[in-house]
């Protein structure tokens, strides 16, 4: 039961930003930083947290700080037009830059966690799974949600409709930045309240790359995202757990599944039996210009 | 201000729309040049011009895609301004693009109703689907609504955006080339709809690069530019296809070109039972045979769609075969490479001259090595030598009249009609004997197109075989020696131009099999 | 009246270095922030970063030292995308190398140094190449994301050295997270005196090299079509998967060869905190570079240094931990908006009533 749980709470560090980069990219922007994105907020939910005592106010800051992040992008990849994997980039390594300096004086365990109100689940686990038939029916059942992804699929066509295209773009990373703000606090203050400082892995250790790996892998359908969350959640689990089932296996072998697991996932569905039945947002990753 | 409201009470015959004085520029090209045009309701006045004579940039500026440098809009008399299609859209100006604005991957009512202001917050889609309904019904058009774009035929996507049009309550509809990827029988259906729609007191603008005689069939009145200016407007009953060409182009234009005799050798390529895919998956080749000899050209004649890009890429290896064998000069080449069968001399020039047939960020050397590099005359020991490719372009470039600073400008600067010259030089200096030419005048302006057709003729007379891919009957009818019309994958006949004719070609290219 | 955005068709490389010599200025201009928060007067925080890194015998030393690192992993980024792939994975595999270069010298540990070095040179650059080259033909047979796919390997490499010498079979006798000593056949030798691993003329040289074969060469020629128009190059023959995998296998066989300078020439064992996130900063270089391996050598030992002198920062001016991260990450944002003046320019529109 105890694996159970874990498994839960660890499914909801990768569906948050999954959630997120999954509306942002049916709106045609690839965003790769979401590991800066949720490390920023993680950042910002512990230090509110500590300062102010409350932990949801500290819950409330990792969204802002992440959507902050999302607008940065937002600007470069939208209004400038940058290249998204650069500008992806670049938000990734401002993130883990902030973090590393701005963290030192937070190390140690958090004073502020978030309390569980069902066992060991805490609200923002239930606002997870809620928000995943919300995206939904907004996705495919409002206009709005018609218009993200027309942007997606075709600008130019959305732009000839009447549409704001830099927008619906905007609007889309801001929600991205959110959701992975909420993941980080999530992490800090829910999941392993405890930070630490580290040249080669941070916190995230990945997590939030494996969330992009995960959008792609749910052929951008919001349910499908909701089972690929659990598969994950249970994998790096299990990576902590089988230490204790196998005793002679060293533990950082066990670790190494997610990241395997997640790798062949792809390389599998690139494959073109895969790619002809699950397309991705056409115009994914390409800078619109309307008087071209 | 709704588009009801506003456009009430238009009676037949009054102006419902004016352009004053509209001028625009992009960088290095005045494309406007104090154009004044006005339609009256009811009407369907074509606008008529060349490559670059400025229709395009105007239409979108109606449609508010653009904002001018300087002159007005007037609606119904009240002088406009658009700030984004949006108001454009709200004073009843409807366009349908000559590229589908249309997400394949929605269905049709998902596109008719994109960004409809009374779409509302939820999705209403059986209210959408009664109300599109009526106005088919009352238009004419039988659309399955609640299927996929990317599943209808080219006809039917030209009437899916003409709704969405209506839909957004339309008054002033802009066509852009309404028949370039319609089969004969489609375009008389359209023409039938269009009028139905004037009938309705809307105003038309459908606009022409060359289809000179649907100008003549569907037109009230005309506009001709020129080079962005407007050269005449007059009632098409009162003009000839003559009149209007030379008004077109600013001299006279030849409507055929002369047919050579050249006597044909032995097969160089022969293709049995050919079949392929096509990106989705279904069969866009269907067990096609035929044979190609010395100083042929073969002429595949169809509205693009029906398997032609997708027999062109099998025969150059770009595309896996599913079926049937392809020979080449006695040797089976349908499982060769690609580079080995440039190396064989089969020289390709695709449709997509942008993205395939040149690479804008190299410059013209590069360029012209894309058919050298392989070459070991032009490399030596993995070191390519750059002074002779260098020499070799010069070379080309001023054979073939290549407009560019220098060899070392990068492609992307060259004009469409440049770009296919390059490409042309770049194969025809392989000396290929067998010319896969794959709508080598598409968009291109008269001078360009009289160079490319020259030049085939050219290398038929070195006993070159050609195959050439084009959707223009007249240019395929005055060039080939045999003619193949090909409807959805198969060749409806393969006649010999003796026995070939606009109607029965044009006709085959409609899924009609005739009897011999 | 309003702003309009227009696009440039032309770009002097003059107008370039302009543009990045003022992102490079605004940049510490934003950074002066972080100085000011810490109570250090920008000016002299500057001047200390300068000094520390370009100005003494020690901080020159270490700084050439990593730029051998930084120079190659910034390689290990062009080459790649200049056939329009996105390598990712230096990291990992310059983990990758490193265990293969420790690996030889420890299976082999009695060979002469003539004979040892070289071996392990190949041990690193195979390793490296491997992990990467899986991925490039992955990326030319089927099309997989490398992106995502590079990136997770290198948690796997990483995890990999983990195993190895964190409670594992080379752990060195002290039971740190270390392996023991490479044996000293097996060390890099190095500049006189000055205690800088000779490996830095290796680097250079291969930048010096890249440089002409990809200019020159007929693969070269292959690589770059590859990577302006796939469409374009398939057309004319080319090979995307022998490309993919020919770029793979030497950008991760660059990235081990610099596993195998730290390893080897620098800290003489594997530790598990060989790296210092450096595989990420070879992206930064090698975009700053403008994917030029020329230009990487100056910006490679520019911006080490700038970033040594930073971290150096923490002990004399009592900066924390982290300073260099975030002073890169300030950097490349501000670097990669700049771009945009490269390819638009802005103009003031009058619009005239007629």
């Amino acid at each position: 039961m105890g694996f159970f749980i874990m498994v839960l709470q660890a499914s909801i560090v990768f569906l948050f930003p999954a959630l997120g980069e999954l509306f942002d990219q049916r709106s045609g922007v690839l965003n790769i930083g979401l590991e800066g994105m949720v490390l920023v907020g993680a950042l910002a939910a512990v230090a509110t947290s500590d300062e102010t005592g409350n932990p949801w106010l500290g819950v409330v800051a990792g969204m802002a700080a992440g959507g902050l992040l999302g607008l940065i992008h937002g600007f470069l990849a939208i209004s400038l037009k940058v290249n998204q994997v650069v500008s992806g980039t670049g938000i990734w390594i401002l993130g883990v830059g902030l973090t590393t300096y701005y963290g030192l004086a937070y190390v140690g365990p958090v004073e502020h966690a978030l309390s569980p109100i069902l066992g060991k689940l805490t609200p923002l686990f239930f606002v997870g799974l809620a928000l995943v038939p919300l995206f939904w029916v907004i996705l495919f059942k409002t206009s709005f949600g018609l218009r993200v992804r027309s942007v997606g699929e075709d600008p130019s066509v959305a732009e000839a409709s009447g549409i704001n295209v830099s927008r619906t773009r905007y609007i889309g990373v801001l929600i991205g930045g959110i959701l992975s703000g909420l993941a980080g606090a999530y992490l800090i203050l829910v999941y392993s309240p405890t930070w630490s400082i580290s040249w080669r892995v941070p916190i995230t250790e990945g997590r939030g790359f494996i969330a992009l790996a995960l959008v792609f892998f749910s052929m951008w359908r919001p349910l499908l995202l909701l089972a690929g969350s659990f598969l994950f959640g249970t994998l790096w689990i299990a990576g902590w757990y089988l230490q204790t089932v196998l005793p002679g296996v060293p533990v950082h072998i066990l670790r190494m599944i997610p990241y395997l697991v997640t790798a062949a996932i792809l390389v599998i569905i690139s494959t073109e039996r895969f790619r002809k039945r699950a397309g991705a947002p056409a115009a994914l990753g390409k800078p619109y210009s309307p008087e071209e | 201000m709704s588009t009801e409201k506003h456009l009430r009470g238009i009676k037949r015959g009054e102006t419902v729309l004016e352009m004053r004085g509209i001028t625009k520029r992009f960088p290095g090209v005045l494309a406007n040049d104090h154009i004044d045009f006005a339609i009256k309701a009811g009407e369907i006045h074509a606008v008529l011009g060349e490559n670059g004579a400025g229709k395009t940039t105007l239409m979108n500026i109606l449609y508010g895609l653009y904002r001018p440098d300087e002159g007005e809009i007037y609606v119904r008399g009240k002088k406009v301004e658009f700030k984004s299609c949006l108001d454009a859209i709200e004073l009843g100006i409807g366009m349908v693009h000559q590229h589908r604005k249309l997400i394949p991957a929605h269905t049709v009512i998902e596109n008719i109703i994109l960004g409809h202001p009374r779409a509302g917050k939820v999705l209403n889609i059986r209210r959408a689907e009664k109300e599109i309904g009526e106005l088919c019904k009352k238009y004419g058009f039988k659309i399955a609504l609640r299927v996929k774009v990317w599943q209808l035929p080219a006809g039917e996507k030209q009437m899916v955006e003409i709704l969405k049009a209506l839909y957004r309550g339309a008054k002033i509809l802009i066509l852009d080339e309404p028949t370039s990827a319609l089969t004969p029988l489609e375009t008389k259906k359209l023409l039938v709809s269009l009028q139905a729609l004037a009938r309705g007191e809307l105003a038309i603008i459908p606009f022409i690069t060359h289809k000179l005689p649907m100008v003549l069939k569907i037109s009230d009145r005309v506009t001709v530019l020129r080079r962005g200016k407007v050269v005449s407007c007059l009632e098409t009953k009162r003009t000839t296809m003559p009149s209007l060409a030379r008004k077109m182009v600013g001299r006279e234009v030849l409507f055929r070109t002369e047919k050579v005799k050249v006597k044909m050798g032995k097969p160089i390529l022969q293709v049995k039972n050919l079949s392929a895919l096509s990106d989705k998956g279904t069969l866009a080749l269907k067990g096609v045979s035929f044979a190609i000899r010395e100083g042929e050209i073969f002429g595949v004649a169809g509205v693009t769609g029906n398997g032609q890009s997708e027999l062109a890429e099998v025969l150059m290896g770009l595309r896996k075969a599913t079926g049937g064998e392809v020979t080449f000069e006695g040797k089976d080449i349908t499982r060769s490479s690609i580079l080995e069968r440039w190396r064989m001399g089969i020289g390709y020039i695709p449709a997509e001259r942008v993205e395939m047939g040149t690479i804008g960020d190299f410059s013209l050397v590069e360029n012209i090595a894309m058919n050298l590099y392989f070459d070991d005359d032009f490399s030596q020991r993995g070191i390519l030598d750059y002074m002779k490719i260098r020499k070799h372009s010069e070379e080309a470039v001023s054979e073939f009249d290549v407009m560019a600073p220098s060899v070392d400008t990068k492609a992307k600067h060259l004009s469409g009609g440049n770009l296919q010259k390059l490409i042309i030089a770049r194969v025809l200096s392989r000396r290929p004997r067998l010319l896969i030419a794959s709508l080598p005048t598409h968009g291109l302006d008269v001078g360009a197109t009289e160079f490319v057709r020259n030049k085939l003729v050219e290398w038929k007379k070195k006993k070159t075989g050609i195959l050439l891919i084009s959707e223009d009957l007249d240019e395929v009818l005055s060039l080939s020696d045999t003619v193949a019309p090909i409807y959805e994958g198969e060749f409806m006949s393969i006649l010999s131009s003796e026995k070939a004719n606009k109607e029965n070609v044009g006709t085959m290219m409609a899924g009609v099999r005739l009897k011999r | 009246m309003g702003l309009r955005l227009e696009k440039r068709i032309t770009v002097t490389p003059l107008y370039s270095l302009g543009v990045a010599i003022f992102s490079l200025v605004l940049a510490f201009a934003v950074f002066s922030v972080v100085f000011l928060q810490a109570g250090i007067n920008p000016l002299t925080g500057y001047k200390e970063m300068f000094r520390l890194a370009f100005f003494t015998d020690y901080g020159l030393s270490k700084v050439v030292e990593n730029t051998t690192v930084l120079l190659l992993l910034t390689l290990a980024f062009i080459v790649p995308l200049k056939a329009g792939i996105w390598n990712i994975g230096a990291e990992g595999q310059f983990y990758m190398g490193a265990i293969g270069a420790t690996g030889v010298s420890f299976a082999l540990p009695n060979l002469p140094l003539g004979v040892l070095i070289p071996l392990m040179i190949l041990g690193a650059m195979a390793s490296g190449g491997a992990w990467a080259a899986v991925v490039g033909y992955l990326k030319g047979k089927i099309g997989v994301n490398e992106i995502v796919t590079t990136l997770l390997l290198n948690y796997v490499a990483t995890l990999a050295a983990y195993s190895l010498v964190v409670n594992g079979p080379w752990t060195c006798p002290e039971r740190l997270p270390q392996s023991s000593l490479i044996p000293a056949a097996g060390r890099i030798p190095q500049i006189g005196s000055t205690g800088i691993p000779c490996t830095i003329f290796i680097a250079i040289g291969i930048a010096i090299i890249l440089f002409f074969f990809l200019k020159k060469a007929k693969l070269g020629y292959e690589i770059r079509a590859c990577g302006y128009s796939p469409t374009g190059a398939r057309y004319a023959g080319i090979s995307f998967l022998k490309v993919s995998l020919i770029t793979m296998l030497i950008g991760g066989a660059l990235a081990g060869l610099a596993g195998f300078h730290q390893a080897s020439g620098v800290l003489g064992r594997l530790r598990y905190d060989i790296s210092k996130g450096w595989g990420f900063y070879g992206i930064v270089f090698g975009l700053v570079a403008g994917l030029d391996p020329l230009v990487a050598i100056v910006v490679s030992f520019f911006l080490e240094g700038l970033i040594y002198g930073a971290n150096a920062l923490q002990m004399t001016l009592g900066m924390s931990f982290g300073v260099a991260a975030v002073f890169i990450g300030i950097l490349f944002v501000i670097f990669i908006a700049g771009q945009f003046f490269l390819r638009y320019r802005i103009k003031w529109t009058r619009r005239r009533r007629s």
